[in-house]
């Protein structure tokens, strides 16, 4: 304890210091060997495959994993390079890490205090329709929350269906990936996209992309499920009389996500001036945000019935996994992306040359995407573009100019991230989210490969084939 | 208890279903035949099948009860050649048995199996080498975005072992059931003191 102490107040002593040696312009990512990637890559593996080859192990231990390879950057790392690289760390957890978990833990318990009760027949119609609703939801209240508010009423309205599990693929292509492209709300990639200057209505221009997929992908599930429909008992096709009507119950958290909306823009929109936080300039617009969505936050906990979040067995165990991991993928990211903005300069030089033309971009995120976390995907590709076409440009100038001079690059980097989340349960937090619940409902759930080789490989990636010769 | 035979015909399938469809609406006895390739039976078994099936490059196998399989033999003897068919083998059936494992995550459904596999078998079939695990971890209570754990898992499996028709009921039973991977139906065999 009076160990922990000294080093504590040791710490707070020399932090003026390093906070004020901090900011220099000394050009870390030049500096780098490729090697100082391995933590970032490291814990990107382990939230890729702990899951799948030791599930108990990770949900016990995942905090200490994420601690490790977080120190395995940060020590050496601060070690060697002293303030700059304490800057770039401190830049990033102020900048990016605080306000993401608090956007995400406000979508998370916002969505989950609505709740959808009653009962609906599992008709193929139906469930088209829900999956819609779902999709054009998934991009206000983000695609945890979509999947969240609808995967049991779904569940319940099939619950009498022998082929059920090909209607929870499909929600994962549509709600939990899909239906997230049109707003930095939607998923998290494209609200850290905004956190680095992206403007918050720019996603919209992703439109024509999100309906031809989706439209493809929800035609192809109609016309799948209405011939299993046909082979279902006679019973269970039959039309039934009575059944509780449906109802919304926490509606008021819909007022609620309409002012996460609101805070959100307000901080794309208006300027209110710097602050400096440990050496880190911080726009004061988006402290305003951050307080503002911590305040609904604690709104729709306060004011929804315990009732309503129970029946959505609601738990911050969720929003704690994503502080934790997220302190871990944000810390170890640093140094592959400076390594990516130095460019031809950097020690990835070859990522950067090798990745060119939008469709390269578009595969290349959407690859890594579907098997890594999309979210550090998005900004690794974003970083490698900027440092191909803007080296040395300061990074808000840099977006500016991508999305003049080059926007179907930033359109590649956006879809690939989102909608290739959707090519295996490992790609979107959402997906094993879903995964879980339906297996618990009694849905026979693809194995890891049945999912990519029944589902994804014959819908998806003729449909991304398809969106690479339109729109890249 | 009712003595099965399995007879092995060789010659093209499809006319061997045509065959026996025949046969039941000629004969009146009913569809008591079983094709084996319908009812998950694995045939393969079979040397003299095996060598068959390269030599004549088709099969059939059917499964009938004493009071059905002496007409179908004669059927099958008088005029199977107009249609290339011939009897490759007659064995008698002594027992019957398949393997099945299951892993499931809602205590309804582990239920339901447990239920239908294990606790309630028809006359004559036991289930032999069950294991069973259940393993509960309230801590993976409610949803998970990326350390997904159960909180409940059933694990079991086993071999279903008895007479023919007692493990072609559990057999169906177990492929009604979504999670439960059943293994085809091994069949063993005496030599039947029936000939074509």
């Amino acid at each position: 304890m009076a160990v922990r102490r000294t080093v504590l107040g040791l710490l707070i002593l020399a932090w003026p210091a390093l906070a004020a040696a901090a900011g220099g312009d000394a050009d870390l990512g030049a500096s780098l060997a490729a090697w100082s990637a391995l933590p970032f890559v490291g814990i990107l593996l382990s939230i890729a495959l702990f899951p799948l080859v030791a599930p108990s192990f990770w949900h016990h231990h995942y905090t200490k994993v994420a601690a490790a390879w977080a120190a395995s950057l940060a020590v050496p790392f601060v070690a060697v390079f002293g303030s700059p690289a304490l800057h770039q760390l401190l830049h990033m957890a102020i900048v990016d890490y605080v306000p993401f978990v608090i956007l995400i833990a406000t979508l998370f318990t916002i969505g989950g205090g609505i709740h959808l009760a009653g009962s609906m027949r599992g008709t193929p119609w139906t469930n088209a329709l829900l999956l819609l609703v779902g999709t054009v939801l998934a991009s206000f209240v983000g695609t945890t929350g979509a999947a969240m508010l609808l995967i049991r009423p779904l569940l319940r309205a099939n619950r009498d269906r022998r082929a059920r599990a090909h209607t929870v693929v499909f929600f994962i292509f549509l709600v939990a990936n899909i239906g997230g492209a049109l707003t930095p709300l939607g998923d998290p990639p494209l609200f850290l996209g905004f956190l680095h200057g992206v403007p918050f209505f720019w996603t919209l221009v992703l439109w024509k992309e999100t309906a031809a997929l989706a439209a493809f992908v929800l035609a192809v599930y109609l016309a799948l499920d209405l011939i299993l429909w046909r082979r279902e008992d006679r019973l269970v096709r039959a039309p039934r009389a009575g059944g509780a009507p449906l109802r919304v119950l926490g509606a008021h958290n819909f007022v609620l996500l309409a002012g996460v909306l609101a805070a959100v823009v307000f901080s794309g929109l208006v300027h209110l001036g710097e602050v400096t936080i440990l050496g880190v300039h911080q726009q004061a617009q988006n402290l305003v945000r951050d307080a503002v969505l911590v305040g609904l936050l604690a709104l729709s906990w306060c004011s929804t019935p315990a009732s309503v979040r129970r029946d959505n067995e609601y738990s911050w165990a969720p929003i704690r996994e994503v502080a934790i991991l997220f302190a871990a993928i944000f810390t170890t990211i640093v140094a592959p992306l400076a390594i990516l903005r130095a460019g031809e300069r950097g020690a990835l030089a070859w990522v950067v040359s090798a990745v060119r033309e939008p469709a390269h971009f578009f595969w290349a995120t959407g690859v890594l995407s579907s098997f890594l976390d999309n979210a550090p995907t998005y900004l690794t590709f974003l970083s490698t573009a900027l440092g191909r076409l803007f080296p040395g440009v300061a990074e808000r100038e840099a977006i500016a100019r991508l999305i003049v001079d080059h926007p179907a690059v930033l359109q590649a980097i956006s879809t690939g991230a989102v909608f290739m989340g959707a090519n295996s349960y490992i790609g979107n937090a959402p997906n094993f989210m879903v995964k879980a619940i339906a297996e618990e409902a009694g849905v026979p759930m693809p194995s890891f490969f049945g999912y990519i080789a029944i589902y994804s490989v014959p819908v998806l990636i003729p449909a991304f084939v398809v969106l690479t010769m339109l729109f890249f | 208890m009712t003595t099965w035979y399995e007879i092995i015909i060789i010659g093209s399938a499809k006319a061997a279903r045509a065959f026996l469809a025949g046969f039941e609406a000629g004969s009146g006895s009913g569809r008591v035949v079983i094709d084996a390739s319908d009812a998950g039976i694995d045939t393969a078994h079979h040397p003299d099948s095996l060598i068959d099936r390269l030599r004549t490059g088709a099969h059939a196998a059917f499964l009938a009860p004493a009071e059905v399989a002496g007409r179908l033999l004669a059927g099958l003897t008088d005029y199977g050649r107009g249609c290339d068919l011939e009897v490759g083998s007659v064995s008698e059936v002594t027992s019957a048995r398949f393997d099945f494992s299951v892993e499931i995550f809602s205590e309804t459904a582990a239920a339901e199996v447990r239920l239908a596999l294990v606790e309630t078998p028809p006359d004559g079939v036991e289930v032999v080498d069950y294991k069973e695990r259940v393993q509960r971890d309230a801590s993976a209570r409610g949803a998970e975005l990326y350390t997904p754990a159960h909180s409940y898992a059933f694990h079991a499996s086993g071999r279903v072992h008895g007479n023919l028709p007692g493990v072609l009921e559990v057999h169906r039973r177990a492929r009604n059931l979504a999670f439960v991977k059943a293994g085809e139906i091994r069949l063993e065999t005496a030599p039947a003191a029936l000939r074509p």
